[in-house]
């Protein structure tokens, strides 16, 4: 019985963890929405509401026997009683200790679920609120206070609750220094406290809890008990439901909210309180802390058993897509009989025919008697039975045929509704496994503030898109980049307050932390308005540290340059702070980015600020991939990693450091055939053969790769599996996936695969970069020039053609317009044109049909063309891929520069 | 004198129970029981000209070659993986990790393969055909040839009369080609 009692026990230890930590969210969240709210009403609330939850942890805490618990939540009660009858105010220090509790209390709950010894040693933290709690407001606001609390009140309200509020409030401020027994006196004078409650020298916030609970029922001669012994959650609503009598606004200036008593004497102590504090961020971000809590029912279940369920799902998925290829197999058999049964009709008529004239025929020869005819006589007659047969046989076939007809039938709408319920499922178990990155980002304001408060900086974080689902395990993985890249932007990033004022930037550095989905991927961006980083310093760190030589580096594009704070060992601030670090940098913070099988980059500009993003997949469970060819072998890239994909003229392609290379948004990338960067030599199409070819730009962190393939196959969502042991250690390998027809396909890992490709390539630039002034010039057979090509702008929408021909009538080239492909197509067969940018969905002939129709004609077979879309969905892409495009801009990000550079490449 | 004669007469219980028990353990020593002692089953695979012997208790499955996709950056020594009921099973080709020379190592289909579980691994060998099920006297089996490659004296175990080479499948699973280190 007493170990049931102690599993039950344990039991209740393990759930209330989970409760702790909702409600100490709960109670960050109200606490940083305190911290700089400044409507009384909204003061009010949160203060109600943290008191609720403070009270609610620590007789649950109590409950339970988690003594350490009950302790810090108790004090902290006790403070936020004293802040909501307004006998103490907000100060940063306050908050400070308030956040060390909460993260003291969420860590002995773990560590009791966990069965461990309490991991904090809670005496400080308790007497640390006790100070708060014996202070009265004069010490917590040196200046402005004493007026504004104490004389406010009583001028608005002339009510002897006040005026006890008033009367106590001086009392405070004359002995400041001695607020210990100031409360305690208090505590005295309020006989009908229960003695209960006096524990001696444990600590004295306590005598000031009984003290103010005690002074608020003075008058009310309620039941003190009730207050203290219940739930005060309860009595906090009992008090308010009272009629407003005396005794009601009493306890109105404490419970808050519905008095008007109580609206106004809370309301500029908060505000004063917010104004000294450092702004964390705003209420934007947090919402009403009570609303926060939405009842959803939900059950716990363990990942393990999602996984083996996702697994299971893919194994029926692949069962589905075998039973298609049955139906695959059944059809051809169909087409065969029905085959047969033309041919057996072909042939029954002459069949027939024979059958006819030996019948006649045996009937004259019958007829005639002559002997020998009585042998043929008999062949007719078996000859006719075996046509009876053939025709009955061929009925059979017939009928064999109009079944096997109906059973394709069935058998295709069945596989139909069964691939539209598989689909369904599957995508149900993924979206089980997702969550909110809400979830993550929800404790980022609380690190922005302490990490703010430390460095002394007043930063605004302002957070957006936090309802994106992504799965569980991105999401408990992508939390320590991202809070490294936040504490990196507070810390490095943004600058001092004066020195953002003297920069003429408001005082306040603006953190940005934008989730937002971008076709299959999930692209999170944590972005500062700070000083920006300094590519020459960054360079000179680079070289300080022997990650590359003085020349390579200033050989190195800008952008390139960038790059290089994601590698190993760099680091550009010299001073190792307490916040961002000790030699984890950011290449930590790319590793794991990697590891989740996305990527990352940066953008900054002196002065202006520095973004960083991160794409990641928004599932583990199945993952979009682009399906290639080499030679015959077929692998899978993971979307995530692929930027464009783009045909290559072989004119386009020119020699960087004796590395095949071609121009990419403005700086040379290498290229390689991608069986060869795979170590299975060359198989894609002879470059020499002056067709133009088809390569992937995929880049992660730093590197940009293009890879020539054969062919594109197409983006598919498929399961990647890890290949087993020993297999799972091969690297430029992630694994592979079973498409449907049971093909298994190598999934590549591109982050290896360009990190191998380019150690060579980096070791190459290193010997030889710099020793030419143009070493990042792509030398390229000479773009020949003679008049400004004519530029043919397809689009239905009158501005986007406007946009786009004033774009590129300003870089120089003339255009022509058309409202649509057919129209286009027209143009093209009467104007010498040399370049199309298109949209995709036009009326009469869409983007697609047009490139298809240009690529068919011979005249204009080598039109470069460039689709300008809305959608940026890689099933678009490979359709406009497949069509014959060119080149693929994304309309949304519709840039100049994008537009221009790659009108240039294709000219 | 009187004493022999009289145990001759009059057995005690004990002395009964113990002849017996002398007599039940010599009948049970049959031959049957040197058979189970000293035979193991094994499955005869082949690879060219040659024959080798697999012991049965490691071998889960024989499969038909279909499909094999090769993993880039693989030692040689792996053929690739294939699609086993949606697993993905690493398959090994045995041909090339013995140095003997086979005609359908190329070729994608044609082979069989023999799914062994090792400790934490699970793989395909690749051979040609599979011959069937054999007992094999353990006495019977020597040390193997002198002339058979350094890489194959490690991974066979010895041969036997019929010139059959026995593979050691603990040997196969260890050797360095087949673990991978990156």
């Amino acid at each position: 019985m007493a170990g049931d009692y102690g599993d039950l026990m344990a039991k209740l230890i393990e759930a209330f963890e989970g409760e702790a930590q909702e409600r100490i969210q709960e109670l960050n969240k109200a606490t940083l929405a305190l911290e700089q709210a400044s409507d009384p009403a909204e003061v009010a609330d949160l203060i109600k509401v943290i008191f609720r939850e403070a009270h609610t942890l620590k007789g649950t805490a109590g409950g339970l026997g988690l003594k350490s618990i009950e302790r810090v939540g108790h004090s902290m009660e006790t403070v936020f009683g004293l802040l909501r009858s307004g006998e103490i105010g907000t100060s940063p220090d306050m908050f400070d200790v308030i956040y060390r509790s909460l993260d003291a209390i969420g860590d002995l709950a773990t560590s009791a679920a966990r069965g461990q010894a309490e991991s904090v040693d809670v005496a400080p933290l308790v007497d640390a609120l006790n100070q708060i709690a014996a202070k009265p407001k004069a010490i917590n606001e040196p200046e402005t206070q004493a007026a504004e609390s104490g004389q406010i009140p009583s001028a608005e309200t002339g009510d002897d609750g006040s005026k006890k509020n008033k009367k106590k409030q001086p009392g405070s401020k004359d002995k400041p220094v001695e607020p210990a027994q100031e409360s305690q006196q208090t505590a005295e004078s309020a006989r009908s406290s229960p003695p209960k409650l006096l524990i001696p020298g444990k600590s004295n916030q306590k005598s000031v809890a009984t003290a103010e609970l005690a002074t608020a029922h003075e008058s009310n001669d309620g039941n003190i008990k009730d207050l203290e012994e219940e739930d005060q959650s309860i009595a906090v609503v009992r008090a308010t439901e009272l009629p407003a009598s005396k005794a009601a606004v009493e306890v109105a200036t404490q419970a808050s909210e519905k008095s008007t008593v109580g609206a106004q004497i809370t309301p500029d102590k908060p505000k004063k309180a917010v104004e000294s504090v450092v702004k964390p961020n705003e209420s934007t971000v947090v919402p009403q802390a009570q609303q926060a809590r939405a009842p959803e029912e939900s059950i716990r279940v363990s990942t393990g058993k999602l996984d083996i369920l996702m697994e299971q799902v893919a194994e029926l998925q692949t069962a589905r897509i075998n039973a298609e290829q049955r139906l695959t197999e059944v059809r051809e058999m169909l087409e065969r009989v029905e085959a047969w049964d033309i041919e057996w009709r072909q042939i029954r008529s002459e069949l027939w025919r024979m059958g006819l004239t030996s019948g006649s025929s045996s009937g004259h020869v019958h007829a005639s008697g002559e002997p020998g005819n009585l042998q043929i006589n008999s062949d007719v007659r078996s000859f006719q039975n075996l046509s009876l047969f053939l025709e009955s046989n061929a009925n059979h076939l017939r009928n064999s045929v109009g079944q096997l007809t109906g059973l394709v039938r069935n058998f295709d709408s069945d596989s139909r509704r069964m691939a539209q319920v598989m689909a369904d499922l599957q995508d149900g178990v993924r979206r089980i496994r997702m969550l909110p990155i809400s979830t993550v980002f929800e404790t980022f304001p609380r690190l922005v503030r302490d990490t703010a408060r430390s460095v002394n900086k007043e930063v605004n974080l302002i957070i957006k898109g936090g309802e994106n689902e992504v799965d569980r395990t991105i999401l408990e993985q992508v939390k320590a980049p991202l809070v490294h890249l936040l504490r990196n932007a507070v810390d490095h990033g943004l600058e001092s307050s004066e020195k953002r004022e003297a920069a003429g930037k408001p005082r306040q550095g603006r953190l940005e932390l934008t989730a937002a989905q971008r076709g299959a991927n999930l692209q999170v961006e944590v972005s500062e308005d700070g000083g920006g980083i300094d590519v020459n310093r960054v360079r000179e760190s680079a070289v300080r540290k022997g990650l590359l030589t003085q020349e390579a580096a200033a050989a190195m594009p800008d952008q390139e340059a960038m790059w290089l704070i994601f590698r190993p060992g760099f680091s550009t601030k010299s001073e190792v702070t307490d916040l961002s670090g000790r030699g984890v940098g950011l290449d930590v913070v790319r590793e794991n980015v990697e590891g989740l099988g996305g990527m990352i980059d940066v953008k900054s500009e002196l002065g202006v600020g520095t973004t960083f993003t991160l794409t990641l997949p928004m599932s583990v469970a199945t993952t979009l991939v682009m399906i290639v060819e080499c030679g015959t072998r077929r692998f899978a890239l993971p979307v995530t990693n692929i930027l464009r994909i783009m045909k290559i003229r072989p004119s386009e392609i020119g020699q960087l450091r004796g590395r095949a290379a071609i121009d990419f948004e403005g700086r040379p990338i290498a290229l390689t055939q991608l069986s060869s960067a795979l170590g299975m030599g060359e198989t894609a199409a002879d470059l020499r053969e002056g067709k133009s070819v088809q390569a992937l730009i995929v880049g992660s962190a730093d590197q940009r790769y293009a890879f020539l393939v054969d062919g594109i196959l197409g983006a598919q969502e498929v399961v990647v599996k890890s290949l087993l042991p020993p297999l799972d250690r091969v690297r430029r390998v992630a694994g592979a996936t079973i498409l449907g027809t049971g093909e298994v396909v190598m999934v590549v890992n591109v982050a290896d695969l360009i990190r191998s490709s380019s150690m060579h390539n980096l070791a190459f630039a290193m010997s030889k970069g710099g020793s030419s002034p143009q070493s990042s010039e792509i030398v390229r057979p000479s773009v020949k020039t003679s008049e400004p090509p004519l530029v043919l702008c397809v689009d239905d929408s009158f501005t986007t053609r406007t946009l786009v021909k004033s774009i590129v009538e300003a870089a120089g080239y003339r255009t022509k317009q058309a409202a649509d492909g057919l129209e286009a197509w027209n143009i093209l067969q009467t104007e010498p044109i040399q370049l199309v940018v298109t949209d995709v969905n036009m009326p009469r002939m869409d983007g697609f049909e047009l490139t298809k129709t240009i690529r068919k004609n011979l005249q204009t077979k080598d039109l470069p063309v460039i689709l300008v879309t809305s959608l940026d969905s890689p099933e678009e892409r490979a359709e406009g891929v497949e069509a014959g495009a060119d080149a693929h801009i994304v309309k949304g990000a519709l840039r100049q520069e994008d537009l221009l550079e790659t009108i240039k490449r294709l000219l | 004198m009187s004493v022999p004669v009289a145990s001759e007469r009059v057995l005690t219980d004990d002395q009964i129970r113990q002849v017996l028990e002398r007599r039940a353990k010599e009948l049970a020593r049959t031959s049957k029981e040197d058979v189970v002692q000293d035979f193991s089953e094994f499955i005869i695979v082949t690879i060219g000209l040659e024959k080798l012997a697999l012991e049965i208790r490691s071998i889960q499955e024989i499969q038909t070659l279909r499909g094999l996709t090769s993993v880039p950056g693989a030692n040689d020594v792996w053929s690739g993986v294939v699609n086993l009921r949606g697993r993905l099973l690493p398959v090994l080709d045995l041909a090339r990790t013995l140095g003997i020379p086979s005609e359908s190592r190329e070729t994608n289909n044609g082979g069989r393969i023999v799914v062994v579980s090792l400790g934490q691994y699970h793989m395909g060998l690749l051979v040609e055909d599979v011959l069937g099920v054999k007992e094999i006297p353990n006495g019977s089996i020597r040390p193997s040839l002198v002339d058979s490659s350094s890489q194959a004296r490690e991974i066979i175990s010895g041969i036997t009369a019929d010139m059959i080479s026995v593979l050691d499948l603990n040997a196969l699973a260890s050797d360095p080609r087949v673990m991978i280190q990156e």
